[in-house]
């Protein structure tokens, strides 16, 4: 009787704990995108997407960081998508138990988590020194380097969900082994590929450390990916730390249109992988 | 038992076998690895042309991997080889580089007489079917029809009548027919083993391998299968692994008992059932073991 008093006491504590721990990380996340809300919506006005962004005193938006950071992120997806779904293919379908395919994913492991400011400073020596400029494009290429072993990983991991039968069938209807992956375990795995592809946008979306060191920010609107170009996240870095209280503002609003884009982009995978599995 | 007793030619201690000139495809002296383990040793398995051959015996005896040297599947996995002949039509298949260097190391020194290098051909006249039905992601019509677009070069209307006839002749046809543009996916467990049929048939493939196909569906479904095959075997002909010893007594003209990677046994159905040569057969085949 007393063990079974003190195994249930024993559940008590480690459900309380549970829930408490729960707590603490749902509150963090409610007290973020609190605060982000009574900062940032009350500057929420058409002006943001229609101005760019002021000089200290002027009135303004952040079109322009928009604009850039909608560019350079779209670039970026479609680098780090095809490059992250070949690579996570070869991955799972032609290497494996390959020691080089082996260390491959070891590797790609490891870009998973490397500090983004290293990105930053990796594609600054390659893509900026040596052409004597920042540019967007340098800033997209950073940001897919980002993304990329994202992609890969999930596309490795969905592929080795589909079950070898799969392949065996259509190889044993006689098609090669690209075909069927491409006609078959592609269209079989299209659900967690696009899963892959949502985490790496969420992930680069709010980036700032390897933009500064690569498209550096702009505070005129451009469309010209060789010059340098303005972003949500550098606008925000460069509006936060200054002295002004309307630059200080808008950082709010960007910071809210940020973490609103990522919450979006997260439900939208959410319900696409939802209606795949059926 | 040793490796010896199961040569073709020692087959005739049991049976006569099939007729030479009736044989549709054939397995003569297969060794199988995984990597360095064998699994298969000496193993020869005639199939004769309009006839169900089924494979019994215990679990992890090989059954499945002599079905999957059949139509060079294995050959997905760089580990694993095989060592013998396989003929389709008297025809060897088993022609592969590999292959052919541990032929000559094992010591054999036949001369074989090849069907081709192109393994697509051999898989599409040497039709499988799996334990799992496995539909691909796409519709119904599309699942049918893949294997008739890779191979020939057919017209829209020609496809469709392609499709409705392999759906026919795997007993589908008046379940889907008014639903061809689903997926494949929304059919149920016996409707996607059916619909997996088709797509084999629809190539019109001169052998089918199936791999125990009922093992994942209901008695009603199981019953509609074997009808299907019953009536298949008319236009080709059929090897079939199963665990259910009702299903191979119902359905096969010949069964294969096998374990531990030997062909123990091979005969008609009637005789092996009724009057077991072997031990083992007779212990598994009255449940004593496996």
């Amino acid at each position: 009787m007393s063990s079974n008093l003190k195994r249930r006491f024993i559940n008590k504590v480690f459900v309380a704990l549970c829930s408490l721990s729960t707590l603490l990380a749902v509150g963090m996340l409610a007290l973020i995108l609190g605060s982000l809300i009574v900062n940032g919506a009350g500057g929420l006005h058409l002006s943001v997407f229609t101005q760019d962004q002021p000089s200290p005193g002027m009135s303004g938006g952040l079109r322009n960081a928009i604009i850039g950071s909608i560019a350079m992120c779209v670039v970026a997806m479609i680098i780090a998508v095809v490059l992250g779904i070949m690579a996570g293919t070869w991955l799972s379908e032609y290497s494996r138990n390959s020691k080089y395919g082996q260390a491959i994913h070891f590797l790609n492991d490891v870009l998973l988590s490397v500090p983004s400011i290293l990105v930053g400073l990796f594609v600054y020596e390659i893509m900026v020194r040596p052409f004597h400029g920042f540019s967007a494009f340098a800033g997209a290429v950073s940001l897919a380097l980002l993304a990329m072993p994202i992609v890969t990983r999930t596309t490795y991991d969905m592929l080795q969900l589909q079950p070898n039968t799969l392949r065996e069938a259509g190889m044993g209807l006689g098609a090669s082994q690209g075909l069927v992956i491409r006609s078959i375990i592609w269209k079989a795995a299209a659900p967690g590929l696009l899963t892959g592809g949502l985490l790496g946008f969420a992930r680069i979306s709010g980036e700032t450390a390897p933009l500064l060191f690569t498209a550096l920010g702009n505070q005129f609107l451009t469309l010209n990916m060789t010059e340098p170009m303005g972003s949500l996240p550098t606008t925000i870095f460069q509006f936060a730390m200054s002295a002004y209280d309307d630059w200080r503002n808008l950082a709010w609003v960007g910071a809210l249109l940020i973490a609103m884009a990522v919450l979006t982009i997260n439900i939208l995978g959410r319900v696409m992988t939802r209606g795949g599995k059926r | 038992m040793t490796n010896k007793d199961n040569t073709v030619e020692d087959l005739e201690q049991f049976i006569a076998p099939p007729a030479a000139e009736n044989l549709n495809l054939e397995a003569r002296n297969l060794d199988f690895y995984y990597g360095t383990h064998q699994t298969l040793f000496n193993v020869s398995l005639p199939v004769e042309r309009n006839k169900i051959t089924a494979l019994i015996g215990p679990s992890g005896c090989g059954k499945s991997t002599l079905l999957r040297i059949l139509n060079r599947i294995y050959a997905l996995y760089p580990q694993q080889y095989a060592v013998g002949r396989v003929l389709l039509d008297g025809k060897d298949i088993l022609t592969d580089h590999d292959t052919l260097t541990r032929l000559k190391e094992r010591g054999d020194t036949v001369t074989l007489d090849p069907l081709g290098d192109d393994i697509s051909q051999i898989r599409a006249r040497i039709g499988m079917v799996f334990q799992k039905p496995t539909p691909f992601p796409m519709s119904i019509y599309d699942n049918v029809a893949y294997g008739v677009r890779l191979h020939f070069n057919k017209s829209r209307q020609e496809l469709d009548q392609i499709v409705e006839r392999s759906l026919h002749r795997a007993a589908l046809w008046d379940e889907v027919k008014d639903k061809l543009k689903e997926s494949g996916l929304s059919l149920s467990g016996g409707q996607q083993q059916r619909l997996c049929v088709a797509r084999g048939l629809a190539v019109e493939p001169e052998v089918l391998l199936l791999d125990e196909p009922a093992s994942a569906l209901d008695p009603v479904s199981t019953a509609r299968l074997e009808e299907t095959l019953m009536e298949l075997k008319k236009d080709l002909s059929i090897v079939i692994v199963t665990h259910n010893l009702q299903q191979a007594a119902r359905i096969s003209d010949y069964t294969g008992f096998m374990y531990l990677g030997n062909m123990i046994e091979f005969c008609s159905t009637d005789r092996l059932f009724a009057r077991p040569k072997t031990r083992r057969a007779r212990d598994y085949l009255t449940g004593r073991f496996g």
